[in-house]
């Protein structure tokens, strides 16, 4: 096994996909902007201290057996399988073979459109935006608007209520919307401890600089002056058209090994692919576990390996002091109750399909056996 | 032979695999990190701990 393998994305599918096929013996190139880090940087130790989570360092990369290249794919020519290559520190773009590729880039996070938040408005989603706005909240008692109550909002918000006075918007009603009720009604509690206002139904019209400070017009809420606001709405997908014909396409569809299907010697891992899991379907699966593990399983399909990809979505979440943690498939429950303190979803025919618990971290093996057993 | 088992704060990205194997030497704290709750504990119960911990935050200390 030695021709090299391309990895394009250094977050931690790519990361630890590139480490597995080094561990595996083989030879493997990651490309991506700086070195291998979290993204988003969510955790909250992240934004308090204003140090990226990062995956690994030059001297671990290169003690692993890990090549990487600083810079950003910018053409993928997938027939000739040749990907050209911008440089982060600048010079002529390089263009290498890729004859064994895998695409990890994980979602994009692009701020909405509206007027002024482009160039008024700070992220917490890439590593640079991390930083950035890490400089703005160094001193406490700043007035931050958060807009979009998503997992990354939720969190921004609650880790810099604690130190600031910080105002949550978004265009639905509760935050954590697409979550579970409990996890919702946690969040909202959490967020009202803290002293952080969730406007919900609030449409945002502009953000504008007045004097030293911005505003955040809203035809709902009213005006909002602040010190920072934070964007923290949506995402998209981040693959090329050359991989994906429909630009709205998150993801790619991949067989059970995760090669993509319809090509050989092409695979994905993370948050850009779909995989046929043996329960639930094709699914997608947006967060850190299946990140993880995904990468490593890349790594082995590549090394050989038939089995396919099994693994169960797992999420979890820290709003503040409220840890949220949810294994299994959440779409497939058709009804939900309490049982012995966890949240049990279980399907059509009443089997365990997804279950949920907060602030009880020990009890995440016994969800799993409660899943496993269905 | 007992050893300290020793937190990365900074690797630790709370993922609580560690404290799902074993939640009476350890836990996730209020910033999502994991805390050891135990001094000094069996090699072989440390060595499972750092084993199940997705990003290698676990480390021993003999």
């Amino acid at each position: 096994m030695t021709e090299r393998v391309i990895v394009v994305g250094n977050g931690v599918a790519g990361h630890s996909c590139a480490s597995r096929l080094a561990e595996l013996g083989t030879k493997v190139t990651m490309i991506g902007p700086g070195l291998p880090h979290d993204r988003p940087p969510l955790s909250k130790r992240a934004l308090a201290t204003g140090r990226l989570p990062m995956l690994s360092d030059a001297e671990r990369l290169i003690a692993k057996g890990v090549d990487h290249l600083d810079g950003t794919v910018t053409d993928v020519d997938l027939p000739n399988r040749r990907l050209t290559v911008a440089q982060t520190g600048g010079g002529e773009p390089l263009v290498i073979d890729a004859p064994r590729l895998v695409w990890a880039t994980g979602l994009r996070y692009p701020k909405p459109p509206v007027p002024g938040l482009d160039h008024l408005g700070h992220e917490n989603a890439t590593g640079d935006g991390m930083l950035a706005l890490h400089q703005q909240i160094r001193e406490p008692g700043k007035r931050v608007v958060v807009i979009g109550a998503g997992l990354i909002g939720t969190e921004t918000a609650a880790t810099l209520g604690q130190n600031h006075a910080v105002t949550l918007l978004d265009m639905v009603d509760r935050p954590l919307a697409r979550f579970l009720t409990p996890v919702t009604d946690g969040a909202l509690k959490i967020l009202n401890e803290l002293g952080v206002p969730f406007h919900g139904e609030c449409r945002i019209d502009g953000v504008e600089r007045d004097g030293d400070q911005l505003v955040v017009q809203t035809s709902t809420h009213g005006s909002i002056p602040c010190d920072v606001v934070v964007s923290a709405a949506g995402f998209r997908s981040s693959l090329p058209p050359e991989l994906v014909e429909d630009p709205r396409a998150l993801a790619m569809p991949c067989d059970s090994t995760l090669r993509v299907e319809g090509h050989e010697n092409l695979w994905a891992a993370g948050d850009c692919l779909t995989f046929p899991h043996p329960r639930w379907g094709r699914i997608g699966i947006p967060h850190w576990d299946h990140a993880h593990w995904s990468g490593r399983h890349v790594a082995e399909s590549i090394h050989g390996s038939t089995l396919a990809y099994v693994r169960d979505p797992y999420f979890f979440s820290d709003i503040a002091h409220l840890r949220i943690q949810q294994v299994g498939f959440a779409p497939a429950a058709t009804s939900w109750g309490e049982e012995s303190g966890l949240h049990v979803g279980r399907d059509a025919d009443g089997a365990v399909a997804c279950v949920l618990f907060m602030n009880a971290p020990a009890r995440l093996k016994e969800a799993r056996e409660l899943l496993a057993a269905a | 032979m007992s050893v300290r088992l020793i937190v990365d704060a900074d690797g630790c990205i709370g993922s609580g695999e560690c404290v799902a194997e074993d939640p009476q030497a350890i836990e996730i704290d209020d910033s999502g990190c994991a805390r050891v709750l135990i001094g000094a504990m069996d090699e072989a119960r440390a060595q499972h701990l750092c084993d199940v911990c997705p990003v290698g935050a676990l480390t021993i200390e003999h």
